[in-house]
């Protein structure tokens, strides 16, 4: 838990974050956002005290940070940064083992974790524990930095617009492995973003700053139902509605299936000459014959149950579908999502 | 990569040899040097053996290039911490003028105060050796990029463990770099030690010009030329060794 009560820093005499007071709770991701310059990813240095607070108190479990040394505090957190900064001259293995390393864990014990943590982020261990950050892309590399905040296993974790130097489909997937990971480990986690669309998605709870100022402090629901002012409202921006969606998962909206073998009927079963395959004779063939062709029109439109309805009302309009069905992790079918249910969320 | 590597190893090992045969057997060089100077009558220096030179050379140089390593790596260091930062253009200043000063004004400063021979001589090389350490501590550290700083901060790492563990092993390739010119440049500088009775390789240099013997100049030349190249050729032999570990 961290709790930031009346905190201040001033840089000479320029206010750059003025008598903020926020709490954020165990297993809570608290995403901070707001205008460039608006303070808060000097509150977020704050908290490990990267920077110093010019006055206030910065407790984190219960104790002032500053009965901690500095290197003892930071140990205790992890920090992701947008520039990852990961050590050119050591190994994947290597960099992620740099603080159960400085915890003195004996080599076993923190190769064993970081395989753990690579595993977790979906990165084939004996593929990638001996290559150097040079050889990774961005999204590989990022992962690797939050991994390696997480190597000794801290209670908390600050993230300063760590996904912000990726390209938008690796960002995207960051954003989902990272909630999937979340909701598994669920660290106190502070979240510095100017993406309002992250902050809706990932976070449990909002806070918007502005001018050094914590200008609303709410679960993301509420505040894109009831912003609370007119910079709030600007802020959060149009379309919230469809923010909201995002907060949504497919699996959470859609018609489960009934059927034993967990087959969905899709549209085209329903008309065999739409869209179909025709024989020698011009007879339709049934959309299962051996031309490779599924029972669905195009394998990639399949929706994942753990996506966000967001995505899936994207993919419904983009090919023009009233339903699609949707599948779990594992590829089984477990239900459709229609156009129709969205409209009534 | 191999073959590279197994190339220098054969340089490396051609240049021992070479340097092994000259300064253990005259005759090589009354052989060499015979046809060249057919009427000279002392072809080859005999007042002491080359090998004792040699080794007092290379005393000299080992003793200034440590010093020189040391305080040099330090004051590089110093200057890239935050506290020292405002002390970089007086040490640049200062090493800066350690290699714009000639070594033998240093001798002829350094001579009254300490006496003639090795003490004088280990304190112009040190001077004289400071400057590309420094320069090479400081660009090596320097050229670390800032969020590597950020991070190893913000994982808890203190400063020393960051210098140890994140900077210097980023930093090696030119320091060593700036190490191994400073040997190099410092094995010819360190034949000024025979004007003032240091011994080495200066000795038959300073004997030739004294007598108007080119035989013996041309060993004394030969042999210190050949040994900076040899202190060349190992030392980056040594340096991509440790490349081999710290990759940048």
């Amino acid at each position: 838990m961290i709790e930031l009560e009346r905190v201040s820093k001033f840089f000479g005499d320029t206010p750059a974050v003025i008598d903020l007071s926020l709490v954020v709770e165990e297993g809570e991701l608290c995403c901070l956002i707001g205008p460039s310059g608006c303070g808060k990813t000097t509150t977020l240095k704050m908290i490990n005290r990267m920077i110093e607070a010019t006055s206030g108190t910065i407790r984190v479990g219960g104790r002032g940070i500053t009965d901690f040394k500095p290197h003892e505090l930071r140990r205790s957190m992890g920090y992701v940064i947008q520039s990852i900064g990961l050590f050119p001259h050591m190994t994947v293995m290597e960099n992620i083992c740099v603080v159960p390393r400085l915890f003195k864990w004996d080599r076993a014990r923190a190769r064993t974790r970081a395989m753990e943590l690579l595993e977790l982020f979906d990165m084939s261990p004996d593929g990638f524990k001996d290559k150097y950050p040079r050889e990774l892309s961005g999204g590989q590399a990022q992962r690797i930095g939050v991994a390696r905040a997480l190597a000794g296993d801290p209670d908390i974790l600050l993230m300063d617009e760590p996904f912000g130097a990726l390209d938008p489909i690796s960002r995207a997937n960051l954003q989902h492995q990272f909630v999937r990971i979340q909701s598994e480990l669920r660290k106190t986690v502070v979240f510095v973003t100017h993406d309002v669309d992250e902050a809706v998605r990932l976070g449990s709870r909002i806070g918007l700053m502005r001018e050094g100022r914590l200008v609303q402090s709410d679960c993301p629901e509420r505040m894109l139902s009831r912003p609370g002012d007119a910079f709030v409202e600007r802020f959060i921006g149009s379309e919230r509605s469809l923010k909201r969606l995002s907060r949504l998962r497919v699996g959470d909206a859609m018609r489960p299936v009934s059927g034993e073998d967990g087959t969905v009927r899709s549209a085209q079963e329903n008309d065999p000459a739409a869209g179909g395959c025709r024989d020698a004779s011009g007879n339709p063939r049934s959309p299962s014959a051996p031309h490779g062709r599924s029972g669905v029109e195009n394998p990639e439109l399949v929706l994942e149950r753990g996506w966000d309805l967001r995505q899936a009302l994207a993919l419904l309009l983009q090919h023009g579908k009233q339903r699609l069905p949707v599948r779990d992790e594992n590829g089984r079918i477990r239900g459709e999502l229609w156009l129709l249910d969205l409209l009534g969320v | 990569m191999f073959g590279k590597h197994a190339h220098s190893m054969g340089k490396l090992a051609f240049l021992l040899a070479l340097f092994g045969l000259l300064i253990s057997s005259p005759s090589v060089w009354e052989a060499l040097l015979g046809p060249v100077f057919p009427r000279l009558e002392n072809l080859v220096y005999s007042r002491a053996p080359l090998w004792e030179l040699v080794v007092q050379h290379a005393n000299m140089v080992a003793v200034s290039s440590l010093l020189a390593t040391l305080v040099g790596i330090g004051l590089g260091v110093f200057v890239t911490r935050r506290r020292g930062r405002e002390f970089l253009p007086v040490v640049n200043s200062l090493v800066s003028m350690g290699q714009t000063f000639p070594p033998v004004a240093v001798l002829a400063v350094a001579v009254p105060v300490v006496g003639f021979g090795y003490k004088p001589t280990i304190i112009a090389l040190f001077l004289y050796g400071l400057l590309p350490i420094v320069r090479n501590t400081i660009s090596g550290l320097e050229s670390l990029r800032p969020e590597i700083h950020e991070s190893a901060q913000g994982m808890g790492l203190t400063p020393v463990q960051t210098l140890f563990r994140v900077e210097f092993p980023l930093a090696l390739h030119v320091i060593m770099a700036g190490i191994r010119t400073s040997v190099v440049i410092n094995i010819g500088t360190a034949t000024i030690g025979a004007t003032i009775g240091a011994g080495g390789l200066g000795v038959p240099i300073i004997a030739g010009l004294n007598s108007d013997n080119p035989a013996f100049i041309l060993q004394g030349a030969v042999l210190s030329g050949l040994f900076a190249i040899l202190a060349d050729t190992g030392m980056n032999s040594a340096e991509r060794k440790a490349l081999r570990f710290a990759p940048e």
